[in-house]
């Protein structure tokens, strides 16, 4: 199968395309998943650059990359004899909570149910 | 500080002579492609960590700015993606992602953690008292995602495509009405807005957003 040049899609992607240029291109994606991914990729980037109240990128402050340089060291993988220094995970406790919750759920459930069968 | 590659370090001594700041690498490590500079990182040089801050520095607190809201926990999230790159280096694989793609990764990650964090700050009280379950932050959201990287990569464009494309984008021209603002023949703008879409999706191709 023949391929639709990318310049072609780029076009529609940007609305630029005629009427006749878009019926063409819908045909074909509809029977080629390879273009039909190519076009999806340009309206990716389409969608995106239409105008947001977001704005342009945010320069860091600087003491970001202070801080960083500050804790490269922290990195122990240059001494091979020293013990990892991982950092102790704590069990979330919103867990617990979940866990509660589901239990009652499921009792609230079943004491729903046995109502329901032995009116 | 440790051992910095040959690339780096030539890459470092045609830079200004102040090491250590990120836009002296910066400088410098914008000649380097996003490969090398992965490589530069998985071998433990410095230098090219500085280039990449240089160079996503912004796309990731941008990110982090957007998703959070909050300037104190985005500049947190940005230092943590940073030194989580930094710390699992070894982890990285060229094969599996680009390095952008890589720290969009680590840091959609580190911003759900602040968003869960936050959100059992706000819920732990409640669910203390009446077992209500702490409810999972949203993902992060592609388009937020997607936003941030365009405006990135637009920036990078050669100036001509960076300017067809955001009178199309940001004022809704069509190509006609851009040759009138701009003076350029018609064919012009067509072929700066086609490449230069091109090229930005080949930039968002690298940062696949199921990841």
């Amino acid at each position: 199968m023949t391929h639709l040049d990318t310049g072609t899609l780029a076009d529609l992607a940007l609305g630029e395309s005629t009427p006749e240029q878009t019926r063409l291109v819908g045909a074909h994606v509809r029977q080629c998943g390879r273009c039909l991914r190519e076009l999806e990729s340009l309206r990716r980037v389409v969608r995106a650059g239409r105008p947001t109240s977001a704005g342009p990128l945010t320069l860091p402050p600087e003491r970001i990359w202070q801080n960083i340089t500050d804790h490269l060291d922290d990195d122990s993988g240059r001494t091979s004899c020293a013990a990892p220094t991982a950092v102790p995970r704590r069990r979330p406790r919103y867990r617990m909570w979940l866990l509660a919750a589901c239990v009652l759920l499921v009792a609230g459930g079943a004491v729903w149910g046995a109502k329901i069968s032995w009116p | 500080m440790t051992a910095l590659s040959d690339t780096c370090i030539s890459v470092r001594a045609s830079a200004a002579p102040t090491a250590g700041v990120p836009a002296t690498a910066g400088l410098s490590g914008e000649q380097l492609p996003d490969d090398e500079l992965a490589a530069g990182i998985v071998r433990g040089d410095e230098q090219c960590l500085a280039a990449a801050y240089h160079r996503w520095g912004s796309l990731i607190y941008s990110l982090a700015t957007r998703a959070l809201g909050d300037p104190a926990e985005a500049e947190d999230v940005t230092q943590q993606v940073f030194l989580g790159a930094w710390r699992g280096r070894h982890t990285y694989r060229a094969e599996r992602a680009a390095l952008p793609a890589w720290l969009v990764g680590i840091a959609k990650k580190k911003i759900a953690d602040a968003l869960s964090a936050r959100t059992r700050r706000r819920y732990l009280a409640d669910a203390m008292i009446t077992a209500v379950a702490v409810p999972t932050p949203p993902a992060l959201a592609d388009q937020i995602i997607d936003q941030v990287l365009v405006e990135h990569e637009l920036a990078r464009l050669p100036a001509s495509q960076r300017e067809v494309l955001r009178l199309a984008f940001y004022e809704d021209l069509t190509h006609i009405q851009i040759a009138e603002r701009t003076g350029l023949a018609l064919g012009t703008v067509k072929s700066h807005a086609r490449r230069g879409l091109i090229r930005l999706r080949h930039k968002l191709d690298a940062v696949p957003l199921d990841q």
